[in-house]
């Protein structure tokens, strides 16, 4: 059960405090800031600490802090869960992302928030349009007295049925309703060009401008890639269970529909990357070349292609030559970033070259890797399509669209 | 600034201030003064005036002011109860919400009374908004007075709000009904309600939802076709966007498990992916508990994972945290197929430079245990070892000559072979101190096989006076000794030279001691100083540093809950609250208002802490040292027909100070039904037993008639060894409570 939640900035400072259970002391806090920022730590403190026998669950967003002390025995998964929902929800009503800056400047509006969020010591209302019913997003500038209050407060799961992920008389104009199904591909690939693991990670992420209560069928052309699947809670489960069709009434404004992990891939990594390294004990110097190829198969465009390589500390004097593209090599962080805005089709391109290593100091055991990252748009790299978009119980013109975009995950070439 | 500057400049902007949106400013001012830790509490009394404005948002404000400083003004507060009650009366259900919540809030003794009514206006409100607030407001109510709530009408009232219409109503009233009746063991679970809840489970939030799962992982279906129901049901929740949901449908599954052992392979397929989904699509803070789930799981089925290594690989970017939990799972799924795979990375991990030290130390411990885990495959373990001494890396070394000299002992012919020929010249490449110690210790254990062992020995011996570590000097010490009696004619020079050396010129008093004990042994007895040097070493297979087989077990039962992060069972790190300790919290309250205090304060606080506990650690002492005194000559003879209720038992196995584990062997195999009759005939009281695997379990308990102390105790039979786990008041009587358990149980 969630008893208090701190906001600390960089400093350890409190910014916000909110208690739900009798009052935490701030010494709780004093004693946390002290471990976490405990000086040669070799160990990074765990979201999940006990600190004078109470449970602290933290988690780190946009340099601020955000706490939870804890009692009892529950989920411990349901305290990480609330915190990302705090973060969301004032990201949603703030306009902004939550800084330091943006929470003191909303300080009364955090309050608000969190007193409906959470009553008691259990979360209850986490769907930013539901608490839009409770708290008058426009308040701040025009002022609502509680005779004119029932223009905004009219708390629509009042009435029997309401969703709780959605309220009820939303009216939106133009009404539009549009999707994104962004994959992203984790690959560690081997100098030869043979792709030693991979894996695709996805999410359909959804900004939904419709009026009253709109029912929407997807279908898919190959609903199996969708496997290891978890669905927002709008999705009807029992009609994908029978049907292999997405069922649901959307929350209004942007949320993530679904997510996605998937190992079969209908087409081959549509980058081709293959290089060497190698640590040359009398020259003290790295050599290396790297070759890109957009493959053959793909008809889109590959865009915003970067290599980056961190090198050892105290590397110097790259002498490079590429066949596209530009190379940077930052002497702070002793890395080397190859960047093309958009790959060529038919040809391979190729960045050569060599950099020195210090005078003094062992030659590595190691041999660096090379992170890659691009973007495609247009492109599924699992194969998945959206057959047909149906939305029910709305006269009016919509529009209505599915984007595409595939990009690199976590992907690294082992030389 | 000082406080009360700030507080006559607030006072007199509130008096001027007419307008609506800049009161609503002033006010906004004051919130945000009060959250920088100002304290604010002399603004009660004209917050209490301002309260009675009309514009909502204000309101809010000041009631969160109210809420805040209410403690410190007992006897302004009255002046509140005006505007709340006129605020209960009011016709949007928003201000009645916000009123209702707020003075339920107080926690105030003098408010009760009219708390006790609004609540239950509330729970009859029009609005469910009204109602789903005046539901939580009842278990703020049952804080301050118990009595107005449990075994009354409100009590009756809830259990007929979980059949509302409104999701939000029906899941308070589940929440507010569990707690009220905690001490009851919660809510009771009915076959009606779970089915009710079950039926219209899509309606609820996700939190609603995790709190219905809660309730169902604590029910027994009837029968076999009501748990294919709930499981079938559940089935599709696994793909919820939350993962609260998915870990606490995992835990109803796994409990379901009981009634359908047949289905225990098919029912872990089904969490399997989940689980692994949720730690590659999920933040770092994510990813541990779920990663902490898939390691205890892994302890119990570690095939499940086994093909799933790749997954477990780490990662550079990963925090440390989230490095040893996936080191960890590695080492429980490690299988003869995916053996190489998972030592090969591991051992990449190790050189890697990019990781940090205790990482790699860290996966050199887990190779080690892969070793005593799959000793087929020590050899290729033993490899690697030796690879990473060459590399020269100090904490590196250090790590490998430790877990070498583990693996030596677990398996001492077979590595003996590879390693002896590369004693000398790791003796020249090793330097710091816990390596040296190491090889120390293998020298004179097992230096005797090869030709040059007492030499690199004395090498060691030479340097011995500039030698600055006790520890290495010890190991010397001993090791010298061993090889003088293996191998007298090389040695005996060099045990005069260390024993001199360390009798005479050395600082420290433990060597100075040790060396004085060996000499003294020598001299009084030369043979049977070899029969106790030399003695025989027990063989032995596993690490104790290992953790106990029955802790897992333990933590099954806990799935989905902290203990399974700390390995710990919950009671081992359930917070007990002492009375004096709750006061304490109260006084942190009060300076925590004024952040400028804070070393000071914190300063103080932990000198009471030290203080108090000291004073609680003598008072037990001196308590059970009465207590010894007047119980040393007692026999135990328990009452015969004394019986407690299971929660009972419960309660008081969750809360028993004193634990007590006590292993024991027995004559004779014996099966489950025959130890439950030797119990019974000795006045134990069964609670409960059954058989996991080839292990028996059985849960007892008895009452001292002459003491009237009661001992409870857990028995893991397997075969012939009994592992028993005690509990109860008294440390003095629990000792003797054991010992005579295992009387009867040997006898």
């Amino acid at each position: 059960m969630i008893k208090s939640l701190f906001i600390l900035n960089t400093g350890g400072d409190i910014v916000l405090e909110k208690h739900w259970q009798g009052r935490t002391g701030r010494n709780i806090i004093t004693q946390f800031w002290k471990e976490i920022t405990k000086e040669n730590r070799t160990k990074d403190l765990p979201p999940i600490v006990r600190i004078r026998r109470q449970t602290i669950v933290h988690l780190r967003k946009y340099n601020l802090l955000y706490l939870i002390v804890a009692d009892q025995d529950t989920s411990p998964l349901l305290f990480i869960e609330f915190l990302n929902r705090v973060i969301e929800v004032f990201s949603n009503f703030f306009s902004t992302e939550p800084t330091e800056t943006s929470l003191k400047e909303n300080l009364p509006k955090a309050f608000e928030l969190l007193g409906e969020m959470m009553d008691n010591v259990f979360p209850v209302t986490t769907e930013t349009s539901m608490l839009r019913d409770m708290i008058g997003a426009t308040m701040k500038s025009t002022p609502n007295t509680i005779e004119n209050s029932k223009k905004f407060g009219t708390l629509s799961s009042d009435q029997v049925g309401g969703l709780p992920w959605r309220r009820k008389n939303i009216k939106h104009s133009p009404n539009e309703i549009f999707f994104d199904v962004i994959e992203s591909i984790n690959a560690t690939i081997e100098r030869s060009g043979k792709c030693l693991s991979s894996e695709i990670i996805s999410k359909i992420v959804c900004e939904s401008k419709l009026s009253g209560m709109p029912t929407l069928t997807m279908v898919f052309n190959n609903s199996s890639i969708l496997e290891d699947v978890s669905f927002h809670q709008c999705i009807n489960l029992d009609t994908w269970e029978r049907r292999k069709i997405l069922d649901f009434v959307p929350p209004d404004g942007a949320f993530e529909l679904l997510s996605y992990r998937s190992n079969r891939m209908q087409t081959q990594i549509p980058l081709y990357t293959s290089g060497r390294f190698n640590w040359s004990k009398k020259k003290r110097k790295g050599k290396f070349e790297i070759i890109l190829q957009v493959r053959n198969s793909l008809i889109k465009s590959i865009d915003n292609v970067s290599v980056l390589i961190p090198l050892v500390r105290g590397c110097s004097s790259p002498a490079i030559k590429t066949s596209n593209g530009a190379v940077f090599f930052n002497d702070q962080t002793f890395e080397l970033k190859w960047e093309i805005k958009k790959m060529p089709k038919n040809n391979e391109i190729s960045m050569k070259g060599s950099i020195k290593l210090p005078n003094k100091g062992e030659i590595p055991r190691e041999k660096p890797v090379a992170i890659i990252t691009f973007s495609i748009e247009g492109l599924c790299m699992s194969g998945l399509k959206v057959t047909n978009l149906n939305i029910s119980k709305l006269k009016k013109k919509i529009f209505k669209g599915v984007k595409f975009i595939s990009k690199s995950g976590n992907f690294t070439l082992k030389f | 600034m000082s406080s009360s500057r700030v507080i006559k400049s607030f006072r007199q902007l509130l008096n001027e201030s007419k307008e609506q949106s800049r009161r609503r400013l002033v006010i906004e001012q004051i919130i945000s003064a009060m959250s920088l830790g100002v304290n604010l509490s002399p603004l009660f009394a004209d917050m209490v005036k301002a309260a009675q404005t009309t514009d909502l948002v204000q309101k809010k404000m000041i009631y969160l002011y109210i809420c805040k400083y209410a403690e410190e003004n007992k006897e302004l507060l009255i002046l509140s109860t005006g505007t709340f009650q006129r605020d209960c009366q009011s016709q949007d259900p928003l201000v009645r919400g916000l009123s209702l919540r707020s003075m339920s809030s107080l926690m105030n003794k003098e408010l009760v009374e009219y708390m006790a009514r609004e609540i239950k206006k509330g729970l009859m409100d029009r609005s469910n908004y009204v109602r789903r607030i005046a539901v939580l407001a009842t278990v703020k109510l049952f804080r301050v007075s118990p009595e107005l709530v449990l075994d009354t009408e409100i009590e009756k009232k809830l259990y007929s709000m979980i059949a509302e219409v409104d999701p939000y109503v029906s899941i308070n009233s589940v929440v507010a009904l569990n707690e009220i009746l905690a001490s009851k063991g919660g809510i009771s679970i009915t076959q009606k309600i779970i089915i009710h809840l079950l039926k219209r489970f899509h309606e609820f939030t996700h939190w609603g939802q995790s709190i219905v799962l809660g309730l169902v992982a604590n029910y027994a279906p009837q029968s076999e076709q009501e748990c294919l129901q709930i499981l079938n049901l559940l089935d599709n929740y696994l793909k919820s966007g939350n993962t609260s949901v998915i870990l606490s449908v995992s835990k109803v599954f796994i409990n379901l498990i009981n009634d359908l052992p047949n289905l225990r392979n098919q029912i872990y397929d089904r969490i399997k992916n989940p689980l692994i989904t949720l730690v590659s699509c999920s933040g770092d803070e994510m990813a541990y508990p779920v990663l902490k789930h898939i390691y205890l799981i892994a302890t119990q089925l570690p095939n499940l994972f086994a093909n799933e290594a790749s997954r477990f690989f780490i990662k550079g970017s990963d925090p440390t945290y989230l490095q040893e939990i996936k080191i960890d799972i590695l080492c429980e799924i490690v299988n003869k197929q995916n053996f190489k795979q998972i030592i090969f990375a591991l051992a990449s991990y190790v050189i890697n430079s990019s990781l940090n030290e205790h990482i790699s130390s860290y996966c050199i411990r887990a190779i080690g245990k892969i070793a005593s885990q799959l000793s087929s495959y020590f050899d290729m373990v033993i490899d690697y070892l030796m690879e990473f001494i060459e590399l020269d890396i100090p904490h590196i070394v250090e790590a490998s000559m430790i877990i070498l000299k583990d693996v030596i002992r677990l398996f001492p012919e077979q590595s003996l072979e590879i390693v002896l020929p590369e004693l000398k010249r790791l003796s020249e490449i090793i330097h710091t101190e816990e390596a040296k110690v190491s090889l120390i210790w293998i020298l004179g254990e097992y230096g005797e096989k090869i030709d040059e062992g007492p030499y690199i020995l004395e090498k060691f011996v030479e340097t011995f006076s500039e030698e600055s570590s006790e520890k290495i000097k010890l190991e010397l010490l001993t090791s010298v000794l061993k090889m003088f009696f293996k191998r007298p004619p090389e040695s005996k020079k060099m045990l005069g030279v260390i024993l001199h050396e360390a009798t005479e010129n050395s600082n420290e008093p433990d060597v100075i001691d040790r060396g004085l004990f060996y000499y003294r042994l020598i001299s009084t007895d030369i043979n049977k100083t070899k029969s106790i040097v030399l003695s025989e070493k027990e063989n032995f297979t596993r690490f104790t540093e290992n953790d106990p087989l029955e802790l897992f077990e333990i933590l099954m039962d806990e799935f989905n809950t902290f203990s399974v992060v700390y390995k710990k069972p919950y009671e081992q790190f359930k917070r007990i609250i002492h009375k004096n300790e709750e006061e304490e919290e109260e006084e942190d309250d009060d300076s925590s208002t004024d952040s400028s205090s804070f070393s000071e304060e914190e300063l103080l606080d932990q000198i009471q802490q030290n203080v108090n506990g000291l004073d609680i650690n003598q008072q037990n002492q001196s308590q059970s040292q009465n207590q010894q005194n007047s119980q040393e000559e007692q026999e135990i003879e328990l009452e015969p027909k004394f019986n407690l209720e299971p929660s009972e038992f419960q309660n008081k196995w969750m809360n028993s100070s004193h634990n007590l584990n006590f292993d024991f062997e027995l004559d004779e195999e014996l099966d489950k039904e025959s130890f439950e009759e030797i119990l019974k005939e000795n006045n134990f009281q069964v609670m409960a037993s059954g058989l996991i695997q080839s292990t028996i379990k059985i849960f007892c308990y008895g009452k001292d008639i002459s003491s009237n102390q009661i001992g409870l105790f857990q028995l893991l039979i397997t075969g012939v060894n009994v592992k028993l786990n005690a509990k109860g008041t008294n440390p003095q009587f629990l000792k003797l409570f054991a010992e005579y358990i295992a009387t009867v149980l040997t006898e």
